[in-house]
């Protein structure tokens, strides 16, 4: 056969067509395996429960954190809670990677005609995350009920995006983790810490020493995935820069990653064994 | 134009070396130590269109790394190679089209679903027509008796039945080139027969371009017309697997089974002095080795028979798969000593 | 050799091997001081903006941060590696082969629950603890009695944990993913356990379940213990209660192994 020949919309389409093939494949393992999917839902709700027993239990007890009120709180936590968990069930594909590499599954992934990359994410599906994407959700929204928030369309679009963003952020940042490790092997174990250093920015980053704070803005920037974005559509007049800023920062993390892994890919062809 | 061609190459492996000692991880980390190993070391040979090509070498010979090089998985160190004109690593999209690749140890399969659900995947993913896939799905189907494991889960299915499965998977987009990596590995005869008749027939009738990697001989005797050897990232055979053995086998044996052996032990002893002459006797069994190019097999059974009365007779030449182990381990100038001036011979 | 030189080999063995886990170990140690200084920063921010206190910041700082010292439902490859090697060889089938073993599999899972809680004492709880007292300053145990309350209660601790784990472990027979069950015990003990949060701060109705449960041998009892919450013989009867719950996690888990083997003898793995 020859390659057919498409144009960067047909691309596009033929792209998400195939992503689309990829969650029927996990939908039917799914259902081949059903003790083990029921598990992994109680298992993502069980998670998210845990967390928000915690904010509960102690929130409640003081009527504002460093200027949140409770239902404020519950809202940040809820929008951070579901980019993670949106991220862990369909761009998990960090943390399978190494596997992929490891047991030769990219060398069948790079004799196809789709980038490997690709191949590995709709590979890379993963239903805790479904569960405790949809407990956070649940959160978002019950908080949302209790706060004045005057929903526009605008604003509801903005929620998409600032999930979106997230997951953009999250992967990109442990991604570039990942292709480090085609140069430097032992680097991989540290994508688990980096990956729960998430977890700082589901509170109110006033909270935090200013170490931290840089930390989670500037270097690992998880923060633009969850804390600002809710900030902003709760302080829209102090925190009007994250309106553009959090997809920008997401789009630019996203090809910066992307190239590094382009970069990674080629070391793997030339050096690697 | 041939549709394989392979210049000059050479692959280097960088491989980095873990430090020993108690704080070896975090260094490394830093200033990792790293080697060199050369994997190919300036093969060049190359496939015309519908050729049937074997490629065999002991474990870490540089077979696996040629495939990957020709398949776009690994990136030359130097030389040039091109598959149906372009360079595999450069435009990977383009050379996946032309290309099916059977990998013995791993799969294309998707483990846990039915074979049919890969095939729907592989389909999309080639965008293949619904017309061509259908009538591939079935043909090839039929002829690798599959049919009745295309709803069964990857995972329930025998080695050989996956094996007859994955070769399908490479062929759906209707590749000129198969890659299959050690196809028959593993396998019970009549499993391993089925792939080979399969094998033979896709290249005869569809002319189909086949390289494969092997241990099995019987493999190529069946599907090769020719064999290339590799041996420590040299090319050490470009040739027929019949030149090699008519040239190279030169050891032949002869087993007399008689109530006094040692009476043919007399006779024999006129053949020695020459080199590779050999005699030896068990219980009631005589062996004799000898080259066949040196002395007269008619004249040496005439001979012992006119003076012994053997119950039985066996006459043996080397065995092939032996012989190439032998090239193998003593490189290919032991074996043959005066390289024939045949085209087509030793590199 | 009698049972008690090879056990105590294994056990050797085990840590040895575990020794190959030092990066991960360490990694362990890095995302726990992390944690704990996040937990540390919550707190105190609770602490600053509200005057509602159950108990004294010094009293809460050293309960929360020896939570993290001694935390049993850490992500950790002392309680990854061996879940995940019993599921692995269930799906392989080799567990067929522990069944012949001439040690029980179990014993044989205890002595490498030792190996690594060993390592992981050495390599994770020991260094946070004294990171904790000397740049925390959270207060050591108020006396000698205490002090020993709690290493005899960690000691139990370990045994819940194990009979817990195991529990988990056994999951592997019915369902492949063990990771799933992993996450749910770990949200399970953070808070049940009282690894997060006191039991003090709990609602009144959480608080009156939470301490009829077995989780409260894995982190509120030594960690009450230590923090002179219980002493004399209200310690005593904390201990016996936590050591009720030990016997009572290793013989569930003890019925539910023998359910397993049963079921591998019957299917062949």
């Amino acid at each position: 056969m020859i390659a057919p020949k498409r144009n960067a919309l047909q691309q596009l389409v033929y792209l998400l067509g195939l992503y689309r093939i990829y969650l029927k494949i996990y939908f039917r393992t799914l259902i081949e395996y059903r003790t083990d999917t029921w598990v992994a839902l109680i298992g993502g709700l069980c998670a998210q429960a845990s967390t928000l027993t915690f904010l509960t239990v102690i929130f409640q007890r003081i009527p504002r954190l460093a200027g949140w009120s409770y239902y404020e709180l519950v809202f940040i936590f809820g929008l951070a809670a579901t980019g993670r968990a949106l991220n862990q069930a369909f761009l998990n594909v960090p943390y399978s990677l190494n596997g992929y590499i490891r047991s030769g599954m990219l060398d069948v992934f790079m004799i196809r005609p789709v980038g490997p990359l690709f191949q590995a994410t709709g590979m890379s599906q993963e239903i805790n995350g479904v569960g405790s994407a949809l407990t956070g959700m649940v959160i978002l929204i019950y908080a949302a009920s209790h706060l004045e928030l005057h929903w526009t369309f605008a604003k509801g679009i903005y929620v998409a995006v600032a999930l979106i963003s997230s997951m953009i952020i999250q992967l990109a940042v442990l991604l570039a983790i990942v292709v480090s490790a085609f140069w430097i092997l032992e680097i991989r174990s540290i994508i688990y810490p980096v990956g729960w250093l998430y977890d700082f920015t589901r509170y109110p980053l006033q909270i935090f020493t200013p170490f931290i704070r840089g930390l989670l803005t500037y270097i690992i920037p998880f923060a633009l995935g969850s804390f600002y974005p809710a900030a902003f559509l709760l302080r829209p007049h102090l925190y009007s820069w994250a309106g553009l800023v959090v997809p920008f920062v997401a789009i630019l993390l996203f090809i910066l990653t992307y190239n590094l892994w382009l970069f990674g890919l080629r070391r793997y062809s030339s050096a690697s064994g | 134009m041939p549709i394989i061609e392979v210049d000059h190459v050479n692959k280097v492996f960088k491989t980095s070396v873990r430090r020993e000692g108690r704080f070896g991880t975090f260094i490394s980390l830093f200033s990792p130590v790293t080697r060199q190993v050369t994997a190919v070391e300036d093969i060049s040979f190359t496939i015309e269109k519908g050729e049937s090509v074997a490629y065999l070498g002991p474990n870490g010979a540089g077979k696996s790394t040629t495939i990957k090089m020709l398949t776009g998985i690994l990136e030359p160190s130097g030389g040039n190679i091109l598959v149906g004109g372009g360079k595999p690593h450069r435009n990977r999209i383009h050379n996946s089209y032309q290309i099916g690749v059977v990998f013995g140890q791993r799969s294309q399969l998707l483990f846990d679903l039915p074979v049919r659900d890969s095939y729907e995947m592989l389909r999309y993913m080639y965008g293949i027509p619904h017309a061509h896939y259908r009538k591939n799905l079935s043909e090839f189907a039929a002829v690798l008796e599959v049919e009745q494991l295309l709803d069964r889960p990857v995972r329930t299915l025998s080695l050989g039945q996956r094996m007859r499965c994955e070769i399908l998977a490479a062929l759906l987009h209707e590749p000129d080139i198969l890659f299959l990596d050690e196809p028959t590995i593993g396998l019970d005869v009549i499993a391993k027969e089925r792939i080979r008749s399969f094998i033979e027939q896709i290249n005869r009738e569809k002319q189909v371009t086949i390289l494969l990697t092997t241990h099995d001989l019987d493999d190529i005797e069946r599907l090769c017309s020719r064999l290339m050897i590799i041996d420590k990232g040299n090319l050490i055979y470009d040739g027929s697997l019949g030149y090699i053995r008519e040239h190279f086998a030169t050891e032949r044996r002869i087993r007399m089974v008689m109530p006094d052996p040692a009476a043919a032990t007399v006779t024999a002893a006129r053949f020695e002095g020459n080199a590779d002459f050999r005699v030896s006797v068990q219980e009631q069994m005589i062996e004799i080795t000898y080259d066949h190019r040196q002395i007269d097999t008619s004249e040496l059974l005439r001979t012992l028979l006119s003076t012994c009365n053997p119950r039985d007779l066996a006459m043996q030449d080397e065995n092939i798969e032996a012989l190439i182990r032998r090239i193998y381990q003593d490189g290919i100038n032991a074996v043959h000593q005066q390289p024939p001036r045949t085209a087509g011979g030793i590199r | 050799m009698n049972l008690m030189q090879r056990l105590y080999g294994l056990a050797w063995i085990s840590i040895r091997e575990r020794l190959h886990f030092r990066f991960d170990f360490f990694m362990t140690l890095i995302s726990n001081l992390m944690f704990s200084a996040l937990f540390y920063m919550v707190w105190r921010a609770i602490y600053t903006y509200s005057d509602v206190h159950v108990m004294s910041w010094q009293v809460l700082i050293t309960y929360v941060m020896m939570g993290q010292a001694i935390n049993f439902s850490r992500w950790s490859p002392a309680d990854r590696a061996p879940v995940y090697s019993a599921s692995t060889r269930i799906r392989t089938g080799d567990i067929a082969l522990d069944l012949v073993r001439p040690i029980d599999f179990q014993l044989r899972r205890f002595t490498e629950a030792i190996g690594f809680f060993s390592v992981e004492m050495l390599w994770v709880n020991i260094p946070s603890f004294l990171l904790f007292i000397i740049v925390l300053g959270i207060t050591p145990p108020k006396d000698i009695f205490s002090a020993i309350g709690f290493l005899i209660s960690l000691l139990i601790a370990f045994i819940v944990s194990f009979g817990l784990n195991s529990i988990v472990m056994m999951i592997s027979f019915w369902t492949t993913n063990a990771q799933g069950a992993q996450i749910a015990k770990k949200a399970i003990l953070d808070i049940l356990s009282g690894t997060l949060i006191p039991f003090d701060f709990f609602p009144a109705a959480l608080k009156a379940v939470v301490v009829h449960l077995p989780f409260q041998g894995m982190a509120y009892i030594p960690l009450s213990i230590y923090t002179g919450k219980l002493t004399g013989m209200a310690m005593v009867q904390a201990l016996f209660e936590q050591l009720g719950w030990a016997i009572v996690m290793l013989m569930i888990s003890r019925l539910i192994w023998m359910q397993a083997s049963k079921r591998i003898t019957i299917y062949g793995g």
